[in-house]
């Protein structure tokens, strides 16, 4: 920590007021003085301990905690393992308010650098016109011009700078002498120059004060909140010096090559400042992302737990579930966790991968579909699909990672498939382009010459695959498609898919009415009562009136002949109306090793690229 | 983790096949491809047995329990046969020899492909 220590009166939030005590009698002089170059020493000291505190931190939750837990029992070691991991997060705190200290203080500097430009040219124009710029800031301007009158020089004088621009209107009455309006230019500018770096000085005074942690050694929930309102704040002062650069609106492989091309520094800054946008950019590394996402994860903890509306609880549930899982001590062959993305708006995101998606020849990515939405029921059964996906999947052939994707808002009806919001495709066609775009990155990242990606689609999540392939280009890298428990996906047939109707999977158990649910048109009576707590009429009503008949939902039934997918085998599911009641637990049983493990490692063998292997069922 | 060659590769699903119908299992699904044959079976108490064939022959068992209420599953006691490196992230493929289960001959008597 010897960094910040060393950096005299620039070095902790007092330090703002080195800078800070100018604003209210800035001058241009001072204004000229300001040495920029010590303020970017400073952040680059809190920079160091940023990075140090990371490493700290890297180091307990990699090696330390394992070693403990793998070779120690008993109560002394989990007490140990406990005050480690209160460490950890004091370290994790350190590091992210020391990066964003270091922004701020760039970002100060930024900004005065641009405003001593302004004065420097401003003094650099009086000097050529042998103008005095006073103390004040006015100019005075020598004699010029011939009179309107006598022929003889106008008069010189002297203009007060105007910090405003346009609060002040020139007369055009008094014949002017040329001086004048250029006195008066360089004036304004040296007012303005001055002005707005009394701004930036009183701005970033408030934010660096601010950045100051509770006294004790805890790190509690409250701390995360202040440390989230901090980022906040210091994202909103630095949005000219940073933000600009993040190329949102570039493809993958532009943003792979703009990552690349940054400092260590510029890399670090981003992290600091905006993990939540970095740890979501397609086409950023997976091990980048996931640095930025676990970092986000705590800032967006302490955000919720600063709040207590339903919507926030439940999203918080899942936050600290996540952060339960990316924490666990990894047995061997457990694949490492790695976090996609990460985020609160909408019905919440979630992108996590088990098995690093940049490696692994084999990348299968799976999208939920109805009623998912980031809470705690998401953060263990989908999730857990994902893991159970890439454990199989590694069984079969080249190393594989298994991706479950949250990153749309998937319509959300406690009535089952009855309601409006189901039956529009706009939900799936939001979030189609958005998984496009997540393989596009993943595509471009890949450091395989040729990576085998499958894109599986459960549920509504069929529909929204099936939207994604509709975008230009389908959605690049994919070769394999898999649709289990699909209400249609929104095209008629295997082969407006873009990989191939050979490469187009579909699971349907035999028991599962969300893939026999009729068509729009046919379902009149049907759709009213098609309600998970009470399918059944709906689903008897719909298949006596639609016997033979192979449209569903949204559009072919993909388990159809005429669609041209091939059908892989699946448990039946349990029956509708069986000896426990009503049952609709076939739809949800494609994923479970238990309900259905033939379904689980007939993906797995697809998302090996063993595709030839698994056993087909007969087409409906 | 032994090597199952081909050639027995049929005794071995036929024993475990014998062995679960006599202890009452009901078998639910079978894969038969010659390279990724698989068995899936259920007990009368409801957990889910398997074996599949992957990669480079490699045999897995699994068993799923019915459900139970989410709960810590202890380590095993006892000590794996062969124990994966800690730093191993995927588990390995077979490289333990046995003179009978990784023999280049069908076993006498036992047709390949099981029944």
């Amino acid at each position: 920590m010897s960094g910040p220590g060393g950096l005299g009166g620039m070095g902790g939030p007092g330090g703002a007021s080195g800078i800070g005590g100018l604003g209210a009698t800035l001058t241009w002089a001072k204004l000229r003085e300001v040495k920029c170059a010590e303020l970017e020493e400073a952040a680059d000291g809190w920079g160091r301990a940023s990075n140090r505190a990371d490493a700290a931190r890297d180091r307990i939750d990699t090696q330390l905690v394992n070693d403990l837990r793998r070779t120690q029992k008993g109560e002394a070691a989990r007490a140990a393992v406990r005050r480690l991991r209160r460490l950890s997060m004091n370290f994790q705190y350190i590091y992210t308010e020391c990066g964003l200290l270091r922004t701020a203080l760039n970002s100060l500097a930024h900004e005065m650098k641009a405003q001593q430009r302004v004065l420097r040219g401003a003094l650099d124009d009086a000097a050529a016109l042998k103008f005095t710029v006073h103390a004040d800031g006015s100019v005075s301007y020598p004699d010029a011009g011939e009179g309107l009158v006598d022929g003889k020089p106008l008069a010189g004088g002297r203009a007060s700078g105007v910090p405003n621009p346009g609060l002040a209107v020139p007369s055009g009455l008094v014949a002017p002498n040329p001086n004048a309006a250029k006195a008066q230019d360089i004036a304004d500018r040296v007012a303005r120059a001055v002005r707005a770096a009394g701004d930036a000085d009183w701005r970033y005074a408030r934010i660096l004060r601010g950045l100051k942690a509770e006294e004790g050694l805890g790190v509690p929930v409250a701390t995360w909140t202040d440390a989230a309102g901090d980022a906040a704040a210091v994202r909103q002062a630095a949005g000219g010096y940073l933000r600009q650069g993040i190329p949102h609106d570039a493809s993958p492989a532009e943003r792979k090559a703009w990552w690349a091309g940054l400092t260590d520094e510029q890399r670090e800054e981003y992290l600091a400042v905006y993990p939540d946008q970095i740890g979501n950019l397609d086409g950023i590394p997976a091990l980048v992302r996931d640095a930025a996402n676990r970092d986000n994860l705590q800032l967006l903890m302490g955000k919720l737990a600063g709040r207590d509306d339903e919507d926030a609880v439940t999203k918080l549930a899942a936050l600290r579930e996540i952060d339960r899982q990316l924490r666990a001590v990894q047995k061997p062959g457990d694949p490492p966790i790695y976090l996609l993305g990460i985020g609160d708006q909408g019905n919440g995101r979630a992108i996590v991968s088990y098995g690093n998606p940049d490696t692994s020849k084999n990348v299968a990515a799976y999208v939920p579909g109805l009623n998912t939405s980031l809470d705690e029921e998401f953060a263990r059964g989908d999730l857990g699909r994902a893991r159970d996906l890439a454990i199989a999947s590694n069984r079969h052939g080249e190393s594989a990672a298994a991706i479950t994707w949250l990153g749309y808002d998937a319509p959300q009806s406690p009535d089952g498939w009855g309601t409006l919001a189901v039956a529009g495709g706009g939900r799936a066609e939001d979030g189609g382009r958005s998984f496009s775009g997540f393989m596009g990155g993943l595509a471009v990242t890949n450091e395989h010459a040729d990576p085998h990606m499958t894109a599986i689609g459960h549920s509504y999540g069929s529909r929204t695959v099936g939207a994604a392939t509709q975008q230009e280009g389908g959605i690049p890298g994919v070769d394999d498609i898999v649709f289990v428990g699909s209400p249609g996906v929104g095209v008629d047939s295997a082969d407006e898919l873009g990989v191939g109707r050979g490469h187009v999977f579909v699971g349907a158990a035999a028991n599962d009415v969300v893939t026999k649910l009729p068509s729009k048109g046919q379902a009149a009576v049907g759709a009213a009562e098609m309600l998970f707590g009470g399918p059944a009429a709906a689903y008897v009503v719909g298949d006596l009136a639609d016997r033979g008949d192979d449209d569903v939902w949204f559009g072919k039934d993909p388990a159809s002949e005429s669609f041209g997918a091939r059908r892989f085998e699946v448990g039946d599911g349990p029956p509708l109306v069986g000896p426990a009641g009503l049952s609709v637990d076939a739809h949800s049983q494609y994923f479970d090793p238990v309900a259905d493990k033939t379904s689980v490692d007939n993906m797995a063998l697809i998302a090996a690229g063993r595709s030839h292997m698994v056993r087909v069922e007969e087409l409906r | 983790m032994t090597v199952i060659s081909a050639q027995r590769r049929g005794s071995l699903l036929g024993v475990v096949d014998r062995y679960w119908r006599n202890s009452g299992y009901r078998m639910r699904t079978v894969n038969n491809h010659v390279d990724a044959p698989a068995m899936y079976a259920e007990t009368k108490d409801g957990f889910a047995v398997s074996l599949i064939v992957a990669d480079k022959g490699q045999v897995h068992f699994d068993v799923n329990s019915p459900c139970v209420s989410y709960s810590e599953v202890a380590d095993s006691p006892r000590q794996a046969t062969a124990p994966l490196d800690p730093e191993a992230e995927v588990i390995p493929r077979p490289n333990i020899h046995s003179d009978f289960w990784s023999a280049q001959t069908p076993e006498v008597g036992v047709t390949v492909g099981g029944d």
